[in-house]
């Protein structure tokens, strides 16, 4: 009797916790990216209030260059880089598919990916319009 | 003269192991071979299961006392690193620096997947108890069902230790077995519907997120958890090594050089505990068939509570990927995607996959904490 409650103890309790832990990691993780963006936010109006003074200056005695890429210019960079992409991709089709395919999003990988990722999507690009 | 002469090798050949040899030494030896045999040709988990297979080998080798409980021979030095706890966590400090925690963080609802898919373990360990084992032996035993080496050697060197050598077998055996053992349990409990759900694509995770999400999970389960910090502390730890990006050469060597030499001093000690007089008894049978049930509770765990979440979703999440639930990283994300192409070849689950599948090593880890914490 003693080791059946033990048994049923150990399912509700271990069960309880391992759920209790993962759900309150579940939450943290959702939290993660909102509590991040409101840091964000802040640097990007620090960084508007710095190239402010920075014209100032300019206007001054000194130049000072900001370091940092204004918001247009950045836009062009991805236009151009996805541009190139698009034009890489559709060059590995056939002609007939290219008028398929669009290109919905892009984004860059880490530099040192696992090994399935890459495997996933080579057969992923492969097969798609075999 | 000749007589001495004589004498001498008389003594030599019945010190020697052909006269000293028993029949369970023998069939140790046997199974020595043929577990070799599993990881050089069947190529069953043989970064670990070979150096196991030779330890089982040397511990059985008549006279030579080789074991991990002769005192004074090397493998019983070595045997201190299992002993004190040392080399599980370290192996997860190189698993760590091995694993992208992207896709879960994309999509953190897998962390439920990780944890249903431990039922197995609990569900185990009521088995084991009915079945007559004592309290610590059944945590021991059931630990198998979390599909992770390092975890159960850790689990078992604290609980069972006399026991360590069967269930590090069985768990590296059933680990290599996922993909016979659950596709069969996940057609199953699925319908065809459901396996051909194609799930959207997972969104982009910045890398501020990839660090920080080490540092905050070692904090919120160490502190619900102590005595899963060693494991999950030295999972996040080599997790932050690779995502911070600025310590390459540590990042480099957990992945590599550490992992490898603490696997082969794991791998050889672990075996070398398997002498005939603990692993040859019904015991070992009995761990055997549990373990086997332990992968299948915990497949099915997994692949139920996908399930829910497909309903609960309105069809948006494949129930397959809850098999991965089990930590057996990369092969159970790997079994998901394939039984998912099967269903529908167009369908890509692999990455979706993935997030259980690592959600599972935190998860197995928390388990073991709960096994570790109530028991001991």
């Amino acid at each position: 009797m003693d080791n059946l409650n033990l048994a049923l103890n150990m399912i509700f309790t271990g069960v309880s916790v391992v759920f209790l832990c993962l759900v309150l990691l579940v939450f943290v993780i959702y939290a993660m990216p909102k509590v991040l963006s409101v840091f964000y936010q802040k640097k990007i109006n620090n960084v508007a209030v710095s190239d402010s003074r920075t014209v100032r200056e300019e206007n001054g005695i000194e130049l000072n260059q900001s370091k940092q890429i204004p918001i247009n210019q950045k836009k062009e960079c991805n236009d151009e880089l996805l541009a190139v992409i698009t034009a890489a991709v559709l060059a590995c089709f056939k002609p007939e598919v290219r008028s398929r395919i669009r290109i919905a999003s892009f984004r860059r990988v880490s530099d040192t990916p696992p090994v399935w990722n890459g495997v996933s999507r080579n057969e992923q690009i492969a097969s798609k319009y075999d | 003269m000749i007589q001495e002469f004589l004498n001498t090798i008389s003594d030599l050949l019945k010190n020697s192991g052909f006269m000293q040899c028993s029949l369970q030494e023998f069939i140790m030896l046997a199974v020595a071979c043929i577990l070799i045999y599993l990881a050089v040709v069947k190529q069953y988990e043989p970064l670990l299961l070979l150096p196991i297979a030779f330890g089982v080998l040397l511990a059985n080798l008549p006279v030579a006392q080789l074991s991990s409980y002769n005192e004074g021979s090397l493998i019983y030095y070595l045997y201190k690193g299992i002993k004190l706890g040392i080399y599980p966590p370290l192996i997860f400090l190189g698993i760590g620096a091995m694993t992208d925690f992207g896709p879960l963080i994309a999509n953190p609802k897998s962390l439920l997947l990780g944890a249903a898919a431990q039922i197995g373990i609990f569900m185990t360990f009521f088995g084991a108890m009915m079945l007559g084992y004592t309290p610590d032996e059944s945590g021991a035993i059931s630990i198998i069902g979390g599909a992770d080496g390092p975890t159960a050697i850790f689990v078992a060197s604290k609980l069972a230790p006399h026991m360590l050598g069967s269930i590090a077998i069985a768990a590296y055996s059933y680990m290599a077995l996922v993909p016979i053992i659950q596709p069969p349990i996940m057609k199953l409990l699925t319908t065809k519907k459901e396996r051909e759900v194609v799930m959207e694509q997972l969104r982009p995770v910045s890398k501020t997120e990839k660090v920080v999400f080490p540092v905050l999970v070692t904090l919120i389960v160490s502190f619900l958890l102590p005595a899963a910090a060693p494991l999950v502390g030295m999972l996040m730890l080599g997790n932050l090594f690779r995502e911070s990006g600025v310590v390459s050469r540590l990042t480099n060597t957990a992945q590599n050089e550490l992992i490898n030499i603490i696997t082969i001093f794991l791998g050889i000690s672990v075996g070398a505990t398997a002498k005939a007089e603990t692993f040859l008894n019904p015991k070992t049978l009995g761990i055997i068939v549990l373990g086997l049930v332990a992968f299948a509770f915990g497949t099915a765990g997994g692949v139920l509570f996908g399930k829910i979440m497909y309903l609960v979703s309105g069809g948006k999440v494949n129930p397959l990927i809850g098999s991965a639930g089990v930590s057996a990283v990369p092969m159970a994300a790997r079994v998901s995607q394939k039984v998912g192409q099967e269903a529908n070849p167009s369908n890509f689950l692999l990455m979706h996959a993935m997030g259980p599948n690592v959600a599972g090593v935190i998860g197995s880890a928390v388990a073991a904490g709960v096994l570790l914490s109530v028991l001991k």
